[in-house]
């Protein structure tokens, strides 16, 4: 137990920036590092804040149907959706293909120990998540019932076991997909598959459901109560919340605690020997050098950029998730047709709205794409090679900058035919939907390149931490919302008649922004970069 | 070839790493660079690289200053670290074809230059093989294979014998008497004082960031050992 615990302690200090939090002297890194803790904090309470609001008119509806309950049943299902997708998203760079699996395999711990420390830590950085998705609702009930003291305490203590049992389920599938792999020579294009092929069955499922059901909103509640019922320990959990009943909390924990700890007592056998299989590496040893191919400057860096990306599955699994949404989406509207699509994700596509609704979804998703704001930090170690070559600083950075376009554009291009098609629409619209979006496949990525070169993590053992859990992807998520955020705002603040003429002003904007965010990244990224 | 002026370099936490260091390498010049552990060595060596920046002083490369001219500086040179972080994802002869695209060698010029000298270091056959497959030593040479295939003027090596074999060793040293011979320079870093004293026409000692004694090697040593020398100057400052 003891080395779990110092396991866990060395992840969190490493992980975290801890120490570069509490041990800098310098002034600068003091302030950035509570900026950034402001923004975090702030962050969270602005999605509490509108995760309150979301809850608080269905509690006033479920109150006069007498559903209350399911407020609670809507709490652990939507932490348990939740927590499954991310642990699916997230535990196969935390389980597999770390870089201290030799050091941590050298020290005297069982493997089943680091397997421990490892799903302790993907929980304990769930857990946030998971009171923010699910608290809200729970107050709401507490709200409408006059909970007291002890159903507060009873919410607080079963919120804390809520993640355990969905990330076990995300664990053992991860765990499974890493077994089929590591068999095969392409254990990365394997995982990368499999896990996208899950991603992409949580992103449409569900929804699929929801647009089943969504046409009586009473039809839906014996459905929900029939998948509550069916996942018994959600109805334990809602027992114990809705009567505060002891009995059936201690049931709850007990069941969540064991279902965690098989897990762990099983798939630790098999750990050790699948992270082994995965290490080792294909080797020929036959080469014989026969003709090679020349390129110039920017294409071998952009091919280096394009290598590095492909090999990385927890580069391409938490980057291309944008791209791949954005296909999901067209391809929904292509099979599914634009009323029903519009139906599953609630989205006003109607009338001269389909244009600047299809603009916002493509630019979510064209912002989620973050190749830059981890490449630098990715060159970690590494990072000598191309800062002793005689290399012009805007090459690199455009390189990088380049393979996010890569992703985006391409990706960008086959969507607008697919919605110019669905939605019948007019050159004119088609054009500046998407010159929009190709200003922001030009925006999003030099405003990620930027952000990485003020927040940069060069000293990391797992990916994870750089592509996950670093503050530059934090800080470029924030700014990518705030910059899709004001035009939307300002859309439903003065609903212009002519949307065209709306999206057109917007990519003046975005253009003027671009010009200025492109003139940054030559001269101050330049500067950020030579300082790194 | 290489000259350093008054080169100091404090880290951000206020340590000064290089205190007013000043060194002339010349065309044809072994030159080793000695210090004990946290010296300043590898600082010097990432300046001279413009890996890190400096405030105060100037490095010039043949003639050009590595502030005001790096591209110009940098093609000048090749650098070998003490720990070659390769790109582990390249295979060895992609990350070769890479170096030899920004050093814009033709494509002969680098299939003749790469077969020679990875058949000299014994690793033509694993240059198919992903680099993180290989050992220390064989990133230590394709390193130093990539450093040699664009034919450049100086040589900058931080301890480049650790790790390698005592064949490979053996080349690298033939490799760098040649490479001088050829109206190269070398300017490189080690603890193996043997290797200092054979092989370096010209030495310095430096001693935390301050340079202690520096110029021809049998001048410096006198008729002490290296060694000797080396203990009593660390010793006595």
């Amino acid at each position: 137990m003891n080395s779990v615990f110092f396991l866990i302690k060395a992840n969190i200090i490493n992980s975290w920036g801890i120490n570069k939090a509490l041990k800098s002297k310098s002034g600068a890194e003091k302030v950035k590092t509570a900026l950034l803790g402001l923004l975090i904090v702030y962050a969270f309470c602005m999605l509490t804040f509108t995760m309150f609001m979301l809850y608080y008119p269905l509690g006033k509806v479920l109150v006069e149907l007498n559903s209350l309950e399911l407020l609670i049943g809507s709490s652990i299902l939507s932490t348990t959706m939740f927590s499954l997708f991310m642990s699916i998203y997230k535990i196969p760079g935390y389980l597999f293909s770390f870089r201290d699996f030799d050091l941590l395999m050298s020290l005297p711990v069982k493997p089943s120990a680091v397997l421990a420390s490892k799903m302790i830590f993907v929980y304990l950085s769930n857990l946030a998540i998971s009171v923010l998705v699910g608290i809200p609702s729970l107050v709401i009930y507490g709200i409408n019932t006059h909970g007291g003291l002890i159903y507060y305490v009873f919410v607080a203590v079963a919120t804390l076991f809520v993640p355990l049992i969905p990330i076990s389920i995300g664990a053992a599938l991860a765990y499974i997909l890493g077994r089929i792999s590591s068999k095969f020579r392409s254990t990365n294009v394997l995982m990368l598959i499999g896990t996208f092929v899950i991603i992409i069955a949580f992103m449409v499922l569900p929804n699929m459901i929801t647009g089943i059901n969504q046409e009586q909103v009473q039809s839906a509640i014996p459905a929900i109560s029939g998948v509550i019922k069916a996942l018994f320990w959600t109805n334990l959990y809602i027992k114990a919340l809705s009567n505060t009943n002891i009995l059936y909390l201690a049931a709850f924990l007990l069941v969540s605690a064991a279902v965690f700890g098989a897990f762990i007592f099983i798939f630790s056998r098999g750990f050790k020997t699948i992270n082994s299989r995965m290490s080792e590496k294909y080797k020929a040893s036959n080469y014989k050098v026969t003709t090679l191919k020349a390129s110039g400057v920017m294409k071998a860096l952009y091919i280096k950029e394009l290598r590095f990306y492909l090999s990385s599955y927890i580069y391409v699994t938490n980057t291309a998730v944008g791209v791949i949404m954005m296909l999901v989406f067209s391809l929904a509207v292509a099979v599914f047709g634009k009323d029903k699509v519009a139906m599953m994700l609630e989205l006003p596509m109607a009338g001269s709205y389909v244009a600047p609704v299809i603009a916002l979804v493509f630019a979510f998703c064209i912002s989620f794409t973050f190749v830059t704001a981890a490449s630098i930090s990715l060159e970690g170690k590494g990072l000598w090679i191309i800062k002793s070559l005689p290399l012009k600083v805007e090459n690199i950075l455009w390189s990088k900058i380049l393979l996010n376009m890569t992703l985006t554009i391409p990706a960008l291009i086959v969507n607008i035919v697919i919605v110019a098609f669905a939605f019948k629409m007019s050159a004119e619209t088609v054009i500046v939907l998407f010159l929009l979006s190709l200003l922001l496949c030009i925006v999003s990525p030099v405003i990620g390149i930027l952000v990485n070169l003020y927040f940069p993590k060069l000293e990391w053992t797992s990916q994870v931490a750089v592509v996950k859990q670093s503050a530059s992807i934090f800080v470029t998520m924030i700014i990518n919302v705030i910059i899709m955020g004001v035009p939307a705002i300002l859309f439903i603040l003065i609903k212009p008649s002519n949307t065209n003429l709306f999206m057109e002003l917007v990519c003046v904007a975005l253009a003027i922004l671009a010009f200025v965010l492109i003139k940054a990244l030559s001269t101050v990224g330049v500067k950020k970069f030579k300082e790194l | 070839m290489l000259t350093i002026s008054n080169l100091s370099k404090t880290y951000k936490g206020g340590k000064k790493a290089v205190d007013n260091l000043t060194l002339e390498i010349q065309k044809g010049d072994i030159y080793g660079f000695i210090g004990h552990n946290g010296a300043g060595k590898t600082t010097t060596i990432k300046c001279v690289t413009g890996i890190l920046e400096f405030s105060e002083g100037d490095i010039r490369i043949g003639g050009k200053s590595i502030k005001t001219d790096p591209l110009e500086c940098k093609r000048m040179i090749a650098y070998i670290p003490d720990n070659p972080d390769l790109y582990e994802n390249m295979t060895g002869i992609q990350y070769l074809n890479f170096i030899a695209d920004v050093f814009f060698i033709p494509a002969k010029d680098r299939e003749k230059s790469i077969k020679e000298y990875a058949d000299m270091l014994e690793l033509t056959g694993s240059l198919g093989d992903l680099i993180s497959s290989y050992s220390h030593g064989m990133k230590q040479k394709l390193a130093i294979i990539s450093a040699l295939v664009h034919n450049p003027s100086l040589y900058i090596m931080d301890e480049p014998f650790v790790g390698l074999d005592p064949k490979a060793a053996h080349t690298l040293k033939e490799l760098m008497k040649e490479k001088c011979r050829q109206g190269s320079a070398i300017f490189f870093s080690t603890h193996v004082l043997e290797v200092a004293e054979k092989l370096c026409n010209k030495i310095a000692i430096i001693k935390d960031g301050k340079l202690i004694t520096s110029g021809e090697t049998d001048t410096v040593r006198g008729n002490s050992s290296l060694e000797q020398l080396f203990l009593e100057l660390i010793d006595n400052e």
